[in-house]
Parts: C-alpha cells; structure tokens; sequence
C-alpha cells in the first residue's frame, strides 16, 4: 500500500530534530537548505560540519528527485538527527525496480571502494567528457562517500510489482 | 558583443560576465533541475568571447554550494578557459570558499588537479 502525504509522524520522525515530507525538487531543496542552516546555527554546529551535511543532503535529495518512482503518491521524506557530534541525514523516497537495482549496485559498489580508490574515481567521472544535463553521472554519489568518509548505508523494501521504498542514511561528522 | 547578465534564483547563481573588463562572475547557489541547460548560455557566451577577449581575463567562481549537475558545466567552462589560456591569451581563476566550508575548498582543488589553469584558491572570512 501507498502511504499518502497525510500520514501521521511515525515515532521516529517525531524524534528528528527536522523532518520535511516531498516531493523534493530544486525550489524546495533550497527552502529545506536554509531550514536546516538555521537550524544547525542554533544548535551551535561547527561551520564545517553544517557545510558537509548541507552538501550530502543535496546530493541525497536531488538523487531523490532524479531517481523517484514516477506516478505514485509522493511520500519521500527527509529527517535529520543528531548522535553525539555526528549528524545523520536519512532522505525516504520511491524508486523503480529497474533504478533500485541500479542504485544498490552503485552504493555497494562505492563501499567496496578505499578512500583513494574514490577520489580517483570522483576526478575521473568529473574530468570525463560530455554533459548528461540531469545528474552527475554518479558523481553525486561520489560526494556523499567522500563526505561521510563512507559512513552511509540504504534499506530498500518491496512496495508493489513496480516500486520499492528506498531510505538512504547518511552520517557527517 | 554584449555582457552577459542573469540574475539570482533560489537554485541558480548569479551570472556576471563583462566583456570589457574581462571579469567574469559566478555567483550564489547552483542546484538546477538541468544544469546543462541552465549554463548552455554561459558555455556559448564564453565561445564568442574567446575569438576576441578581453586583454586579460579573471573568472570568479564563488559559489555557497553546487550540485554534482553543475560541476559537469564548471568543468567545462574551464576546459573552455583552458583553451583560451593555450592560445596565450591572458588568463587567470579565481575559487571562492566561505571559511571551514571544506566540501567547497576540495572542490576548488579537485578541479585545480584536473585542469592546468593558473587557479587561486581563496578563503573568505565570514
């Protein structure tokens, strides 16, 4: 079953510290940007780790929007909590059974991989030629393993013949 | 040929190139839908300049953060300079970074590595 854009807050998105359902696109990725920018300013958040997890949360909800199962309810979601010094940024959207596939692929790929091993990968992928016009090319997931040194994880459940529930869990410290 | 001017979004920077001057300026926050399409005009503006620049030319890169989308374009509109520079023209990239802002300073020196451009990578001070 969909679940729709009234559900109530579950337990644990009520124990966020910030929580925006979708859908997601630029003009509301900017709104949710500086939401969280002040944010992380009140909570006393060191510059540099605010400016990583604004970057990884980009990433991960642009990679929502390119990504989302197309014609179903919007139920993707974005909360943020706080472990110690470490912020964990956790995007939930639909996806295809086709891009699932696809997506567990490159994340397991990319945690094969060393630190150097990705950096290498991310100038290559970069200094390659041509333009795709959405996306990066995989270069977005590239960014999120360079500035969570790797300390991100998925969950992917079955929703329906066509679509799956993806949550991408990303941690900044 | 005349400046090329577009203005701040909430996703796109603010573009400001002068062709007198030769200074050119991108500016703000770039996480457009279609990057391509957003900086196809920047590409082609900066083609037209290059038959005819300006003595010298000083691009300014100061961006609050990008997409991965953008740095594609950004990448090649360096490439764009990087031949312009290896017709000897005058030619120089500045690389904006807010202080402690570490994701956009390695930015600044992923594509420093990636490209042989004279490129200054500059911390501002908030």
């Amino acid at each position: 079953m969909i679940s729709n854009t009234l559900d109530p807050l579950s337990i644990e998105q009520l124990r966020a510290l910030y929580f925006s359902r979708g859908p997601f696109n630029p003009p509301t990725i900017a709104i949710i940007l500086s939401e969280v920018g002040e944010m992380l300013a009140h909570l006393g958040c060191p510059h540099k780790l605010a400016s990583k997890t604004k970057l990884v949360m980009i990433e991960a909800l642009q990679n929502a929007f390119l990504y989302g199962f197309e014609n179903v309810l919007d139920n993707s979601s974005i909360e943020i909590f706080r472990e110690e010094s470490t912020y964990i940024v956790s995007v939930s959207n639909q996806v295809g059974i086709k891009k699932v596939v696809a997506l567990q692929d490159a994340l397991d790929y990319i945690k094969s991989l060393d630190k150097k091993q990705i950096e290498e990968l991310y100038i290559n992928l970069l200094g390659s030629g041509g333009l795709s016009g959405l996306g990066g090319a995989g270069l977005g997931l590239l960014t999120i393993a360079k500035l969570s040194n790797q300390n991100f994880n998925y969950h992917v459940a079955p929703n329906g013949d066509f679509a799956s529930n993806f949550k991408f869990i990303i941690a900044v410290s | 040929m005349e400046n090329l001017i577009i203005l701040e979004t909430t996703v796109t920077p603010s573009v400001n190139f002068e062709r007198n001057t030769g200074i050119l300026q991108i500016k703000g926050r770039s996480i457009p839908v279609n990057s391509k399409e957003f900086y196809f005009p920047v590409m082609e503006w900066i083609e037209q300049y290059s038959s005819n620049p300006s003595p010298t030319t000083e691009m300014r890169i100061d961006l609050e953060f990008f997409n991965t989308g953008s740095s594609k374009c950004l990448f090649e509109i360096l490439k764009k300079l990087k031949a312009m520079k290896d017709k000897g023209k005058n030619l120089g990239v500045k690389w904006y970074y807010n202080q402690d802002d570490e994701g956009i300073h390695e930015a600044g020196k992923d594509f420093q590595s990636l490209i042989e451009l004279p490129m200054e990578i500059l911390r501002k001070v908030v």
